[in-house]
């Protein structure tokens, strides 16, 4: 059922409207809407407009604790899959000693982490100089002592194809007179020192760079090389162990890590509201808080602003003013109103069909899947993760419908006989040498068109029931004629033909029925054209319609597809588990082989059920009579993502 | 004398050719269908990984086809005892079994690649809604639609050859 909205106009203070938003927060039941959307034209330009609230605090704080938080993501105790968000009140969230604590830490933190950025910083510099001096490690002169009055040694970098020889020989050809060494090699680089007379260096220097070698210079190094490198080393280890005892210090911050998370949750919730106040209109001493409320809330609300000098009028909305859609459903076909909002929220004028769409959504799932024993998997898999996983509403909730098609699979797999596929008889077969039967009422490897007809049945059923709703609307609306024409013939029309090919005397009652129906559709389906040729040319062609009907149909034959594949699938598993015989090896071979086979199958036909069973519910139910295009009911409410929010412990 | 020509009379080549047919194209429409999507999915997950799992649903879709063509191959085998090896088929039971592998085989080969790409385009919208990724499953299960009609055209054909 669609919840009735109403608007609601919160007049208070401007001084106490801060606080009215957090109460509404807390309740959560109100979406606020802009106060301009919500009155006439001439009264709100009687107002001031609203001007937004600074907010640069509360976000510079957010992003502070977060970014300590993801300092601290790799220490501290790991979250299982099983462990649940702490559960505070309002209260406790937002107690301002516990976030000034908590920033305080954040400041420390802060510290820890830029004292190691410098030192990293150093570090990756030292590791630097120390890669660029290790080639040198062999050339064991001073880097002090290279220039004597008239001597210098250069180092040199030359890469392939120039060696060594294209040096002396380009020294030769220029007659200068100079020494060189090979260092080191490495790769096409090779490390190259050079003697030469102080004099002769401009010439030197232009007869190697015509080479392409690169100059390296010693600058800044004390002693050998060797010495260098190893002063270098000491200093790297130096640093590393400097890394980690801050990296220590801000291990023993972790335990901060719940505060920080609470209070990162706590101005988050502070964001949410003081954001959004330029949406109301105020008159300088007076806001307009606007918004819409479902019916139902509104003593609960009205009591909870009695404490604020404010005063809270509600107003229907008016007959064609489209107000956003919250369905409200028993807790068996709530779950399946995610089938309904992945495809689009009914329009607020129309119905709430969930009950329909669960239900068949229910029986064809299970159809589909058909296999106890994954029936028992999901069952259980989904109502325990729906209880004890902390996962958000939106997972729980698919869980929970997960868990519910689950008795549904359970139901269908019984009557076709299929508990994990045929793996209680093989096993019984291979390891204990019996033969077991298992109780089924169709077998549908044996008797598929039982299953097809079946599957055609239901689709018909499940068309009758669409097209059924579609004649509730009219009649509603007051169309009762439209309701005949439209559903009533097709209805005696589409029963009558099959009937048609059923022995005596039904073939005479289709005949008739078929003729009526045909002949009210001709009649009636032109009846919006203006004229007499134009109400006749359409009346005949909505016959054609009937393929349309007879297509539908035939879309449901995937029931019995999908059910096969699991089915068939399954007892593949099963063979290639019990291939090895009936030896212990054989029995943990089979182990390994039945759980992973089945998980598979299990998760991919799963999916399949899903996906087909939804497309059911989309292209051939909702093309019946679905009217979509309704906005989600999004009340302002307490978001948090480390802290469960409870009124009350 | 067992000659090439030999073959043509022998309805177990048939049969065997069925078998091919259905696991062959069936697996390469899906081999291909589920790359495709793959080598999408993987331009999301770079930027972020945690969208694993909704990308993974995405990229099995397509991964049936290869399954339904499997699966006929595995019931022709079953049916006809070869997984016993004691095969004796007609000519004429033989070809029945090739031309009935047909439709999973072909339609597998086509639908699998044209869901890959309904996939791969649906990967952009786990990239910009990921709440909406259901959509992108259901239109890609409208492709496979037709990979179901055929499979289950090839079963009911194969399920009535008499062996």
């Amino acid at each position: 059922m669609i919840e009735k909205m109403e608007k609601i106009y919160i007049y208070s203070l401007r001084s106490q409207s801060a606080d009215v938003m957090e109460e509404l927060l807390r309740c959560g039941v109100v979406q606020p809407v802009q106060t301009e959307d919500m009155l006439s034209a001439d009264a709100a330009a009687l107002l001031q407009p609203g001007e937004s609230l600074d907010l640069s605090r509360e976000e510079n704080l957010l992003d502070r604790l977060q970014e300590s938080l993801a300092a601290l993501k790799d220490f501290g105790k790991k979250k299982g899959m099983f462990s649940k968000r702490p559960i505070k009140t309002y209260e406790e969230l937002m107690d301002d000693q516990v976030l000034m604590d908590t920033i305080s830490a954040c400041g420390k933190i802060e510290a820890i982490t830029g004292k190691i950025s410098d030192l990293k910083k150093e570090l990756r510099k030292a590791e630097f100089q120390k890669t660029s001096l290790l080639p040198w490690k062999a050339f064991d002169l001073e880097a002090g002592a290279m220039e004597t009055q008239t001597c210098k040694t250069l180092l040199y970098v030359l890469q392939e194809p120039r060696t060594i020889e294209d040096i002396r020989r380009e020294a030769e050809e220029k007659e200068v007179s100079l020494y060189a060494q090979q260092v080191y090699v490495e790769k096409e680089n090779q490390y190259i020192a050079v003697l030469l007379l102080k004099k002769d260096e401009k010439q030197v220097k232009e007869t190697i760079s015509v080479l392409g070698a690169r100059e390296f210079s010693p600058e800044g190094i004390e002693g050998t090389f060797r010495e260098a490198i190893s002063g270098l080393q000491q200093q790297i280890a130096g640093l590393q162990e400097a890394i980690s005892e801050q990296e220590k210090e801000l291990e023993k911050m972790a335990e901060q890590k719940e505060s920080l998370e609470m209070a990162s949750d706590a101005v988050k919730v502070r964001i949410q509201c003081l954001s959004g106040h330029e949406n109301f209109l105020h008159t300088g001493k007076v806001d307009v808080i606007t918004g819409w409320i479902p019916s139902s809330q509104k003593d609960a609300v009205n009591k909870k602003m009695e404490r604020y000098d404010c005063f809270c009028e509600y107003k229907e909305p008016e007959k064609d003013e489209d107000y956003p859609v919250l369905m409200k459903n028993s807790k068996l076909v709530e779950p399946f109103g995610a089938i309904t909002e992945m495809y689009s929220l009914p329009s607020p004028h129309s119905i709430d069909t969930n009950w329909a769409i669960g239900l068949f959504f229910f029986i064809f799932f299970g159809m589909m899947l058909s296999d106890a024993g994954y029936g028992l998997v999901l069952l259980i898999g989904g109502l325990c993760g729906a209880k004890f996983l902390d996962v958000g509403d939106g997972a729980k909730r698919m869980m929970r419908m997960i868990g519910i098609c689950g008795v549904s699979t359970i139901f269908w797999g019984a009557l076709y006989g299929s508990w994990f596929g045929d793996v209680i008889p093989k096993v019984a077969e291979t390891f204990f040498g019996k033969t077991v039967e298992i109780p089924m009422l169709i077998d549908p490897l044996n008797e598929p068109m039982t299953v097809l007809i079946m599957s055609c049945i239901f689709g018909v059923v499940h068309l009758f029931v669409g097209m059924g709703i579609k004649a509730y609307i009219m009649i509603k609306r007051g169309d009762k004629w439209g309701a005949l024409f439209d559903v009533g013939f097709w209805y005696i029309f589409l029963i009558g033909l099959p009937l048609l090919l059923t022995p005596e005397p039904w073939g005479t009652v289709g005949k008739v029925m078929s003729i009526v129906g045909a002949a009210g559709l001709v009649l009636t389906q032109g009846r919006a054209k203006p004229t007499i040729i134009g109400k006749i040319t359409s009346g005949v062609m909505s016959l054609y319609d009937v393929t349309g009907y007879f297509s539908d149909v035939l879309s449901y034959s995937r029931i019995l597809a999908l059910g096969l594949a699991t089915g068939v699938v399954a007892s593949v598993v099963n063979i290639m588990g019990t291939m090895t015989g009936g030896s212990v090896l054989g029995a943990i071979l089979f182990l390994v082989i039945f759980v992973a086979g089945h998980l598979l199958n299990l998760g991919i036909n799963a999916l399949g059920a899903y996906v087909h069973s939804a497309r059911l519910q989309y292209v051939e139910f909702f093309g019946k009579y679905y009217e979509g295009g309704g906005k989600k009911f999004d009340p302002l409410k307490i978001k948090t993502k480390y802290v469960n929010v409870t009124e009350e412990k | 004398m067992e000659t090439f020509t030999t073959l043509f009379t022998n309805g177990n080549f048939y049969a065997y050719v069925g078998v091919a047919i259905a696991v062959v194209l069936g697996g390469m429409g899906s081999a291909k269908g589920v790359g495709i999507v793959g080598e999408a999915s993987s331009g999301v997950l770079s930027e972020d990984p945690e969208k694993f799992g909704q990308c993974l649903v995405l990229q099995a879709l397509p991964g049936t086809q290869g399954i339904y063509g499997f699966l006929i191959g595995f019931i022709i085998m079953l049916n006809s005892g070869m997984m016993s090896g004691d095969v004796q088929l007609s000519v004429g039971t033989g070809a029945a079994i090739l031309v009935a592998a047909l439709p999973v085989g072909i339609v597998g080969l086509i639908s699998g690649i044209a869901q890959g790409r309904v996939s791969a385009a649906g990967i952009k919208i786990i990239a910009k809604k990921p709440d909406q990724v259901s959509k992108a499953m259901v239109s890609a299960a409208l492709v496979e639609t037709y990979a179901i009609l055929a499979f289950l055209i090839s079963m009911l054909l194969i399920f009535n050859i008499k062996m």
